[in-house]
């Protein structure tokens, strides 16, 4: 089932994209990748909104936490009304993220089992593409005549790890800006400290594993990342206040790397007095 | 804020689910995971008339066929950086091993001493070694045949194509043949590397369609015949490069086919496991077995038994697909049962194992007969060499990695 409906469709859509664009399979990853983010869009949408209304609700939660900071049973029990009023489905930015990761799963095998480069890759690939072809679709790329595909690109070997560790390097920082401009500052202080981790350990780690597994993973990562940047800022949702910390956008270091902010002047102002 | 924690996590933990799944540790589709062996391709067996060569993994062994004991293995020690899966060449003054990385090695056949060593400094090599009368002959993945002093590996010349080249080359007489993965048959002189033609000079004249070629060509009188990943065989007249015939198959063709003389036909198979006898002077169907179910990777081998002439064909594929089957050359009739190895298997959910299942292990490597044994090469399950006895098919022995 898993092959059927969304390993095979993938693998077989690489191949003939990479046909269609003069085989070059970096402009394939970027035709399916977009192709899979636009799929998956109205999910996108759903969790954006989701999260929108969740980060509307924040003053009020905030008021709820001072209110019962010493009664978590009321406060439970308020926030969940709160949401009910709301309309708000706290889990609803889960569930479309849930239905993401397996396309994203497919995604990552397609990409790796495309770029087949030793003889039980190759012949697993022969077991996932589609042949023979029905007469109306004879006008698409022959696997036959494009397998195995070229997987040379720049000083790359796309089905090896990257030598010189820039897609690494792009894959973190990408990576790391989506999710500091995505994110925005939490209400609670526990909350921050989770999130400012979770955006340092996350990069690092999808970097750690772009550094073992082949380069045309990373390629996938980086479009992915840079596809999401439009995508969001399209929606209103990509944010330079969220980047730099910063109340008007503007920039800052020590916000952009998630340091305290520096002493507002009228604190400088006040020891000048004394 | 408990539900923002707990979304931060839960994102958290699908993220290491999914880096999981991408390292293809998921027990789900995979059905688990092989309990010894893995590796890149398949194990190459070769034998010599005391010995018999094993090249899988990190190491090259040589083997008593008497117990399946090993007698040497080289390098002594598994080095990380080589592993060796092309069947070795065997000659009177040494053997000729290719490295997954990049050298084409002479070995002393009886103690495996290294005699001379070669590096390519291009690329790896997939394919094994081809022997001539002076030279020795390999080709990488970069797509460059090299031509080297069999007595001291010296590079007498080499000779580049547009694409890799995975098989093992075929000597016949003064000419040297490679196929390649950019869709062509090269016919070379053995002395100088030059171009004695290539096949087809003209793609859109034969098959625009014409797909990649892995496999070793087979030779029978003036023709060649090999499969593509276009899903047909050719038969070409190595003097005129007329094509002789082609056969269409239903998925593409890994190895040349076997030519059983005695019958004129040419036994082969296809990635869908459709195994096929064609006339060799003709290409027309002698008849087809389509019960194998899993690739059919290996070239089959012919034998003897004491009921008559056999010719035994490997598939590979999952569960009860895989299979060695036991065929009349003249009929594609089963006359024995076929062949199962077995392995358990350990199913894991990330790392954790959640269980153990047998199923039979899948063979692509191409079976051999040797003297009264029947050599099965395995790159899953727990052994990489089975033999079996010829006449019962029951295993005399397995030979088992040593412990390191």
């Amino acid at each position: 089932m898993w092959n059927t409906f969304l390993l095979d469709p993938m693998v077989n859509l690489l191949i003939w994209f990479y046909g269609l664009l003069g085989n070059n399979f970096i402009l394939a990853i970027l035709l399916l990748t977009i192709l899979i983010r636009l799929i998956v869009f109205p999910l996108t949408w759903q969790q954006q909104k989701s999260a929108a209304a969740m980060q509307e609700l924040q003053p009020k939660l905030k008021k709820l936490q001072e209110k019962h900071k010493n009664d978590p049973e009321t406060l439970q029990s308020k926030t969940m009304e709160l949401y009910r009023e709301a309309g708000v489905n706290p889990l609803g930015g889960c569930l479309p993220t849930l239905i993401q990761f397996p396309i994203l799963i497919a995604l990552y095998q397609a990409i790796t089992r495309s770029l087949a480069a030793s003889p039980l890759q190759l012949i697993d690939l022969s077991q996932h593409i589609y042949q023979p072809l029905p007469a109306a679709l004879s006008w698409l790329p022959r696997p036959s005549m494009l397998i195995p595909l070229d997987s040379r690109f720049a000083w790359l070997n796309l089905a090896q790890p990257d030598p010189i560790y820039i897609l690494p390097v792009l894959v973190v920082i990408t990576t790391w800006l989506q999710q500091k401009m995505l994110t925005p500052p939490s209400a609670d202080d526990q909350s921050a400290a989770m999130t400012r981790s979770m955006q340092v350990t996350m990069p690092l780690f999808i970097g750690y594993i772009s550094l073992t597994f082949p380069s045309g993973l990373s390629i996938y990562w980086i479009f992915s990342n840079l596809i999401g940047f439009a995508q969001y800022a399209a929606m209103g949702r990509a944010s330079l206040k969220n980047l730099f910390g910063t109340e008007d956008g503007s920039f800052s270091l020590p916000g952009l790397l998630g340091l305290p902010q520096p002493e507002p002047e009228k604190g400088r102002g006040r020891r000048t007095k004394k | 804020m408990i539900t923002r924690r707990y979304r931060t996590w839960l994102l958290a933990v699908l993220l290491l689910i999914t880096a999981g799944s991408l390292a293809g540790c998921l027990g789900g589709s995979g059905g688990g995971r092989a309990a010894v062996l893995t590796g890149a391709s398949w194990p190459g067996i070769a034998t010599s008339d005391n010995l018999i060569y094993l090249a899988f993994g990190p190491q090259v062994r040589a083997i008593n066929p008497e117990n399946g004991t090993q007698t040497w293995a080289y390098p002594s020690e598994p080095e990380s950086r080589r592993t060796f899966y092309a069947e070795p060449a065997v000659g009177d003054e040494a053997i000729f091993v290719t490295d997954y990385e990049q050298t084409l090695t002479a070995l002393d056949p009886e103690t495996g001493a290294e005699i001379w060593s070669f590096e390519s400094d291009r690329s790896r090599f997939i394919g094994g070694a081809a022997l001539g009368d002076a030279h020795v002959y390999a080709g990488t993945v970069d797509g460059t045949l090299f031509a080297l002093d069999r007595g001291n590996g010296q590079e007498v010349w080499t000779f580049e194509v547009d694409r890799d080249i995975w098989s093992t080359p075929l000597v016949v007489g003064d000419v040297v043949y490679i196929t390649s993965l950019d869709r062509h048959l090269y016919a070379l002189d053995t002395a100088s590397g030059g171009l004695l033609w290539k096949f087809p000079e003209d793609i859109d004249a034969v098959d625009p369609r014409m797909g990649a070629i892995v496999g070793t060509p087979t030779q029978f009188d003036d023709a060649l015949v090999f499969g593509s990943f276009n899903n047909h065989v050719y038969a070409v007249n190595s003097e005129t490069q007329d094509v002789l015939w082609s056969f269409p198959t239903t998925n593409w063709v890994w190895n040349g086919p076997v030519y059983d003389e005695e019958d004129g036909l040419l036994i082969g198979g296809d990635l869908d496991g459709q195994v096929f006898a064609l006339n060799a002077e003709t290409g027309e169907t002698a008849w087809t077995f389509d019960e194998a179910g899993g690739p059919v990777v290996g070239r089959p081998a012919l034998g003897e038994t004491e009921n008559g002439r056999v010719v035994y064909v490997a598939s590979g594929g999952t569960g009860s697909q895989a299979k060695l089957y036991i065929l009349d050359p003249a009929t594609g009739e089963r006359v024995d049962t076929p062949v199962t190895i077995e392995a358990e298997f350990t199913s894991r959910f990330l790392v954790f194992p959640t269980g153990t299942s047998i199923r039979p292990i899948p063979i692509y490597a191409s079976p051999v007969v040797y003297g009264d044994l029947l050599l099965i090469g395995a790159h899953e399950g727990d052994y990489p060499l089975y033999a079996l006895d010829r006449e019962t098919l029951l295993e005399r022995w397995h030979f088992e990695l040593p412990s390191s």
